[in-house]
């Protein structure tokens, strides 16, 4: 490339000064502090979860004990095996087709955006036919918004309110976050789709 | 990584930290530059310097040596920095560089025109369209243009025609600006 390029480069690849590799050092201990805990922990989760269904097994010996022990094992070891490969996945595979990387992230915030807009359309409605469900159960049906007023002065449906809004303002910014991410990766997929354009028209000057 | 007879989990954690250890010393430079082409603020560059280790740490067992370490690297510190890019909701572009960039030999009048230009440099790269910003950023780096277009999934001739748009823009927007 030309000299021009050369000194970009040059100007680009200093080395950062002591006190940045000094930081850098430390995140990159902390880095392998933090994975290295997690895996004893799963570890030792994983023998906890084994000692605790052989010891069922062997204090409890009736085919129904059996069959949950075994149902048990099965299903951790069908998730350690989907958790893996997603980790995988997730980290090296399509690792160089930008196209299926934002193809795969739009389908992935598209699928949270789903999920989360579900959420906020069923909550309050979710509340409010609980809290009718209840009344309907324990009361005359005659008295029914009686109940329900009722119902929503007690201390505990006070609290399930509140955790309700708390869930509504999540999901709320939840919602947000993701459209926003969501516009991000199809901007950049138009910016790649261009530039795969912009390559294939000078190929061919 | 395959286990060969009698090995344990713990005889493999070995490599994988040796390999860590060569990685976090001998390539912070480039991880350090790259998430800084992606991420102007200083607290969250280091956020994402964090996720780039996390990364490699997770993906180093898979590393086969078919590719350069360094090569193995750049790619994985590329595609986390495009996620980082794309789940962040505010994009700040104050740019924040270390006081003092280069300690050698020069006068501090030298070392204050050197800071100014990269500091443009820095300025121009943050503002390239992502698809160019990233294969300008792999050239800066030294990696040839066939290992560029590994990394980016396309041809040698498509990214030898990115870095060369990706360099008449930044030299646009370093004349602009000077």
């Amino acid at each position: 490339m030309s000299a021009e390029f050369e000194e970009f480069a040059a100007l680009w690849a200093q080395e950062p000064d002591a006190e940045e590799r000094r930081i850098f050092a430390a995140l990159a201990r902390t880095v392998s502090r933090r994975a290295k805990m997690i895996y004893y922990i799963e570890l030792g989760l994983a023998l906890f979860l084994g000692i605790g269904v052989l010891a069922a097994l062997f204090l409890d010996q009736r085919p129904a004990t059996t069959v949950l022990v075994l149902l048990v094992i099965g299903a951790t070891a069908w998730l350690s095996w989907k958790r893996y490969n997603l980790q995988q996945v997730a980290m090296i595979a399509d690792h160089s087709d930008r196209e299926r990387l934002l193809k795969n992230a739009i389908a992935s915030a598209e699928g949270r955006l789903r999920y989360s807009t579900l959420s906020l359309q069923f909550l309050v409605p979710g509340f409010f036919l609980g809290l009718a469900l209840r009344g309907t159960v324990s009361r005359d049906f005659d008295f029914f918004f009686q109940t329900l007023w009722d119902s929503f002065i007690e201390p505990l449906t006070l609290a399930g309110a509140v955790a309700v809004v708390a869930l509504l303002l999540y999901f709320g910014y939840n919602n947000l976050q993701l459209r926003r991410q969501l516009e991000r990766l199809r901007v950049l997929q138009a910016q790649y789709r261009q530039e795969a354009i912009l390559d294939d028209e000078q190929k061919n000057i | 990584m395959q286990w060969a007879a009698g090995e344990t989990a713990l005889t493999v954690e070995r490599p994988r930290e040796d390999l860590f250890r060569e990685v976090s010393s001998g390539y912070n430079g480039l991880i350090s530059r790259i998430a800084l082409s992606y991420e102007a603020d200083r607290a969250l560059r280091l956020e994402l310097i964090q996720d780039i280790l996390l990364a490699i740490w997770i993906a180093l067992p898979n590393y086969r040596g078919d590719a350069s370490l360094k090569t193995f690297v750049a790619s994985i510190a590329q595609k986390r920095s495009i996620s980082h890019v794309t789940q962040r909701a505010q994009e700040p572009r104050q740019v924040e560089l270390p006081p003092e960039l280069r300690s050698g030999t020069l006068t501090p009048a030298e070392i204050a025109l050197d800071n100014d230009q990269k500091k443009q440099l820095v300025e121009a790269i943050q503002h390239l369209r992502l698809p160019q910003r990233e294969a300008i950023v792999l050239c800066l780096e030294g990696f040839s243009f066939a290992e560029v277009a590994e990394m980016l999934g396309v041809s040698t001739n498509a990214a030898m025609l990115r870095c060369q748009r990706a360099k008449n823009a930044l030299k646009t927007m370093m004349e602009q600006k000077s």
